[in-house]
Parts: structure tokens; C-alpha cells; sequence
């Protein structure tokens, strides 16, 4: 998720470009002090970030029993001229039911003109990764349902090659923050680091709320990344001694974008017609409240059955290999007679359950969660001996 | 002056410190009792002793296998290895939740070396029961090298594991999972392995208290980075 409203970002070498900077050689505001060598932006870079903002539009989301209008959740980049679109997949889904909301719009960026002055258009979900926290979904109608011509075009932006992206690379950050204001907001800053194994980009470019799910371009205009989430240095301050902060400090944070090749893998898999038979939206999870299930069970040793206790099981949805923040549904641990109970009752259905206990080999197995099922009995194997 | 910790305990049954975590079956276990000690001493295979004490009238006093504790009784561990390593001393509560009781903020060193003894919770500190009854369980992971989530509770508020979906994920990750940050230190992958444990339990009010050790079965009783040695001391409390 994108950042924290409760601070205000302060980026003494991030300078900030607006929509209406990059039209102007931009050198950086009095007082801030920058170790950047020249902040100029060649006229040709200038257009093809100009380009890039083209591609970029606005989310906005709304519930079918909601009466009041769309509301803005994130921002949005078109990556395929038939009009795929790009974004996070915390921006498309209710973080209360936990599924892509009912109607997702829209809206292509003007320059210095508000979104919804523009044309709107409604979405539908295509593919999403929870492991990465990004969904592709495709322009079904305009904003009033009606079907658009074969011959439209959406303004594609080219995705880059994000890993051959280099420590100190500048970004361009395009989106809508929420403290934006309803037009396009760009922001400078480079590549602080690149953490391969988790799949994360990081930058000192400013990333506030609003942001997710927007471009992060290169000089050339090229998407290299997805802004995603903000992690805020920050600490509380107890300033009367009386036990209790009373503000917090920030000290920095940094920026995380998925990168763009993410994207580009993702674009591949829809192209395969079987890859998308098996990668279409998973039917949403019933919300019915009254009919959560709270999971428990048993976690012993296979053969001598005796409790295993400080095993760590999590739910994870079916068939789901990857062990994420956002994949992982519920979990708890198992107490000194090897019961546990999940920490988040879920909908019937079924799981991918997953166990590790410190000494054993971790468990996975699918089960069926319904209304009235025994506590699950759960049998794991000792650890290999070398 | 004793520092106490939150540490919702039960009674500390030396008997039954080996008995939920000794993979070990019980035949073995009989036969190898007299020779945990030995291999203790003779360093022929990993081995640690562990010694309860409660702290009573400012003064600590090993404490019998039958001890049952109540609110507010102080205890600590006395662990000897026989082995240059890591120990990691994890609470786990009636309901589940686990809590790093070793190594601390304050004590962030958990290194242990041979014929060294050390205090846990180190210094003047003390594990203190508090009003929650039932069965806890301390569990004591020794290793020859860092365990990452471990490590990463320290930081955590209490020192609880597995608070957070983050936190959860990280320490799930691992077998099927792909491009996941390894939980034991980088490149043992999941190698992370167990070894079984013997156990020579300690008489009452025995200052050399109880041992365990890894059984030497002619491979040697040596842990491996990336492997694990774990047993626990289940704790009742009335």
C-alpha cells in the first residue's frame, strides 16, 4: 500500500516535477539543497515523459449498492493499445471484502485537467497477482456501459526492460496522489536499489497515497515500474516523558515499485490462451459475515502422534504456492498441547493449508473448510536427517 | 534488582522437558539417559545442560522436576553448551502465541560458546508467571547458525512472532514457496534441518540440572549450519 497520510514527505534530493515542470527546464527550488550535478531535462525526454503521462489515468471504484459516485482509489497505466491497463491490485480491490470492487473506471490523464473532465471508461479484471500486488484489466465499455468502436486505441506506454535498470537511473513518478488534487502529479527521483529476490525497485521519488498503481517511467518515457508501496522511517516521540508519543518523527522512506518486466510476464500469460484459462480471477470468496468459519485443529508428529507446539499454520487460497503478506489469508500457532486457532475466520470453502514447525518438513495440503467441520488433525513429518 | 518480563508461564516440569520434544522414542531415550551427560562432557556430540531456578527471597534455587508455579513467581534458565553456536529461547503461551524470551533488545547477543554459562534472561532480569493458567511452554532452539525470523522478532513489539501477515509470511515461506526470503541464513536454503535430541533428566534441586544432546550415531552428533536442535520445557501453571 502506498504510504501514510499522517506524515508529510520530505525529500531534500527529490526534487519535484509537476505536470507543468517538465516544460520548463526544471533546477531545483530555492533552498533545497541537491547533490544532482544538473537537473535539466532535454526537450526530447521532455516529450516522451509527456507521452508516458498520456498513458496514465485515474481509478476510480464503487460498490453496486453504493449510491455515491465513483470515488478516486489509485492510479492506472495503459499497456496495450487495445486497452489493457495496468495497475495494483490493492487499488482495484475492497480492502473490506477483500474483492476487485464491483464497477472500476477510468479516467485518461489531460495535462493540468482534471480526470473526470475526460473520457471515463469501465474495466473489468483480466489477471491478477497477489504475489506481486498487480492486475491487468482490460476497457470494456465507456463510462456509461456503452461498447467502443473496434478501431479505438488507448495511448499505450512502452514498457522497458526494468532489469537492466541501473543504481542512480532517474524515475519519473506519474500518478495521481491524493494530495495531488484531481490532475496528473509527476515527481523526480532515481533508483536507490534493486532488491531482485523479492521483486522490488526502490527509489527516493516521492510514493504517497494515490500513487499506487501508477507509471514510474525512465528518461526515455518507458515504464520500469509499478509505484506500490512506501516504506516511512519513522519513530514516536514522547515529549512531556509522560509514557505516551506525542507526535512522530519521520525520518525518510523509500519508495518500492514492482518492477515493469513483472508487468510485461503478465501481459505473456494473457496472450496464452490456456495460461489464461488458468489464471482468470478465482471466483470470489462469499463475504457472507454470518457464515465466517473460525479454524482450528491439531498439529502433531506423524506416526507417534505426539502435539507439536510453536507450529506456525496459515490458509493460503487454493492451489496458492507463494507465501505472501498478500496471499496469506489467516493464520496462528499451536499452543503446548499442538492446538491451534486462526486468527481470521474465512468464507466455506477450499484452502491451501500450510504448516512449519521449527525441526519438521513443512506442510502443505488442500482442505475443505465448511459450516460444522472437525477441528483439522494435521500430521507433519520430522526433518530429514542429514 | 530484578527486572521483571511479561512471561506468562506455568509450572516448569524438568521431567517432561523432553518428553513433547525428544524425537527420539522412548526405548532410546532409556538407553541413552546416563549418556546425554557423557556426551556433554566428552564434546563428542552437541550437547547443553539446563538449569531452573527460581528466584526466591533474592536468592536462586534450582527448582524440583514437580514444581508448579503461581502468579508472580520468578524463574530463570542456566544454559551450558558444550559447542560454539546460537541458542534461541522462544515462549510459547496457552493460546498459541509465541514471544522471543532469548535474545532481547538488551541482550541482543545470543552467542554461546563452550563451558560458559549463561543466564537467560541475562543479567538481573527474571521471567515472572503472570495471571494466565495453563500449560507454556519454553522452547530452546540451538543452532550453529543465525535463524533469520528469529532474529527479526527481536525487533518485533514484545518480541512475538508471526504478529503481523508479513512477519507470518516470512516464517511460511520456504518448500513450494518461490521467490521467497530465505529464513535460515543465505544459501542453506531449506536445508534447515532437525537433529534428534537425548535427554538426561535432572534430580530435584540438582545444580548440575538436566542435559540434552544430540546422539552420536556414528555420523557424529555435530550440528550443521543450517540445522536445528530443539526441545522444550513445558511449563504449568496453577
Amino acid at each position: 500500500m502506498i504510504g501514510n497520510s499522517r506524515h508529510k514527505l520530505k525529500f531534500a534530493l527529490a526534487a519535484i516535477l509537476t505536470a507543468a515542470t517538465l516544460h520548463e527546464a526544471g533546477a531545483p527550488a530555492a533552498g533545497v539543497q541537491s547533490s544532482r550535478k544538473d537537473w535539466t531535462i532535454s526537450a526530447e525526454a521532455r516529450a516522451l515523459i509527456g507521452q508516458a503521462i498520456a498513458s496514465t489515468g485515474l481509478i476510480l471504484v464503487r460498490n453496486s449498492n453504493d449510491a455515491s459516485a465513483p470515488r478516486p482509489r489509485g492510479s492506472a497505466i495503459v499497456v496495450r493499445s487495445d486497452g489493457v491497463i495496468a495497475t495494483n491490485q490493492h487499488v482495484v480491490t475492497s480492502d473490506r471484502t477483500n474483492r476487485p470492487y464491483d464497477e472500476i473506471f477510468f479516467s485518461i490523464s489531460r495535462d493540468g485537467e482534471p480526470p473526470a473532465s475526460g473520457a471515463r471508461y469501465l474495466l473489468k479484471p483480466l489477471l491478477m497477482s497477489k504475489e506481486y500486488d498487480l492486475a491487468l484489466l482490460r476497457v470494456e465499455s465507456d463510462g456509461a456501459g456503452n461498447p467502443l468502436p473496434h478501431s479505438f486505441t488507448f495511448p499505450a506506454i512502452e514498457i522497458a526492460d526494468s532489469r537492466k535498470i541501473k543504481l542512480l537511473d532517474d524515475l519519473f513518478i506519474i500518478g495521481f496522489p491524493e494530495k495531488g488534487g484531481s490532475t496528473v502529479t509527476v515527481n523526480r527521483g532515481v533508483v536507490e536499489g534493486r532488491d531482485i529476490l523479492a521483486n522490488w525497485i526502490k527509489t527516493d521519488a516521492r510514493v504517497i497515497h494515490g500513487n499506487s498503481g501508477g507509471a514510474a517511467v525512465n528518461s526515455e518515457g518507458k515504464l520500469v515500474g509499478i509505484p506500490t508501496k512506501v516504506v516511512a522511517d519513522e519513530k514516536p516521540i514522547d515529549k512531556d516523558g509522560d509514557g505516551f508519543p506525542d507526535e512522530t518523527r519521520r525520518y525518510g522512506a523509500v519508495g518500492f515499485l514492482r518492477p515493469a518486466n513483472l508487468i510485461g510476464e503478465m501481459l505473456a500469460r494473457l496472450d496464452h490462451k490456456d495460461s489464461e484459462r488458468q489464471l482468470v480471477l478465482r471466483p470470489p470468496i462469499a463475504t457472507d459475515v454470518s457464515r465466517l468459519i473460525t479454524v482450528r485443529g491439531m498439529v502433531k508428529s506423524a506416526g507417534g502422534g505426539k502435539p507439536i507446539a510453536g507450529a506456525l499454520v496459515g490458509l493460503l487460497p487454493i492451489g496458492e504456492t507463494s507465501v505472501t503478506e498478500s496471499t496469506l489469508l489467516t493464520w496462528g500457532s499451536t499452543n503446548g498441547e499442538g492446538q491451534f486457532t486462526l486468527n481470521k475466520a474465512v468464507p466455506p470453502g477450499r484452502y491451501t493449508i500450510r504448516v512449519k514447525a521449527v525441526g519438521k518438513q513443512p506442510y502443505t495440503n488442500d482442505v475443505e473448510i465448511v459450516p460444522g467441520s472437525p477441528a483439522l488433525n494435521i500430521e507433519v513429518n520430522p526433518a530429514p536427517a542429514r | 534488582m530484578k527486572v521483571m518480563m511479561r512471561f506468562a508461564i506455568a509450572a516448569l516440569l524438568f521431567a517432561s522437558v523432553a518428553a513433547p520434544a525428544v524425537s527420539a522414542d522412548k526405548k532410546r531415550q532409556h538407553k541413552d539417559d546416563g549418556g546425554a551427560r557423557g556426551l556433554f562432557i566428552k564434546k563428542s556430540s552437541d550437547a547443553m545442560s539446563i538449569v531452573v531456578f527460581k528466584v526466591e527471597g533474592g536468592s536462586l534455587v534450582p527448582v524440583a522436576p514437580s514444581t508448579e508455579f503461581k502468579a508472580g513467581d520468578q524463574i530463570k534458565l542456566q544454559l551450558q553448551s558444550n559447542f560454539d553456536g546460537f541458542v534461541y529461547v522462544v515462549n510459547i503461551h496457552p493460546d498459541g502465541k509465541r514471544c522471543l524470551m532469548f535474545p532481547l533488545p538488551e541482550a541482543m547477543d545470543n552467542t554461546v560458546k563452550p563451558d560458559e554459562k549463561y543466564d537467560i534472561p541475562p543479567g538481573t532480569a527474571a521471567m515472572q508467571f503472570d495471571q494466565e493458567k495453563g500449560t507454556e511452554v519454553l522452547q530452546v532452539i540451538m543452532t550453529r547458525s543465525r535463524i533469520k525470523y528469529l532474529d527479526e522478532a527481536v525487533k518485533a513489539p514484545e518480541g512475538c512472532l508471526a504478529q503481523s501477515a508479513s512477519s507470518a509470511a516470512t516464517e511460511l515461506q520456504g518448500g513450494i514457496a518461490k521467490n521467497v526470503a530465505p529464513v535460515v541464513p543465505p544459501g542453506e536454503g531449506n536445508k534447515m534441518r532437525s537433529r534428534d535430541i537425548i535427554f538426561a533428566a535432572g534430580k530435584d534441586k540438582d545444580p548440575n540440572g538436566s542435559v540434552v544432546a544430540i546422539p552420536d550415531k556414528g555420523a557424529g552428533g555435530k550440528l550443521q549450519p543450517g540445522e536445528t536442535a530443539e526441545f522444550q520445557i513445558r511449563l504449568k501453571h496453577n
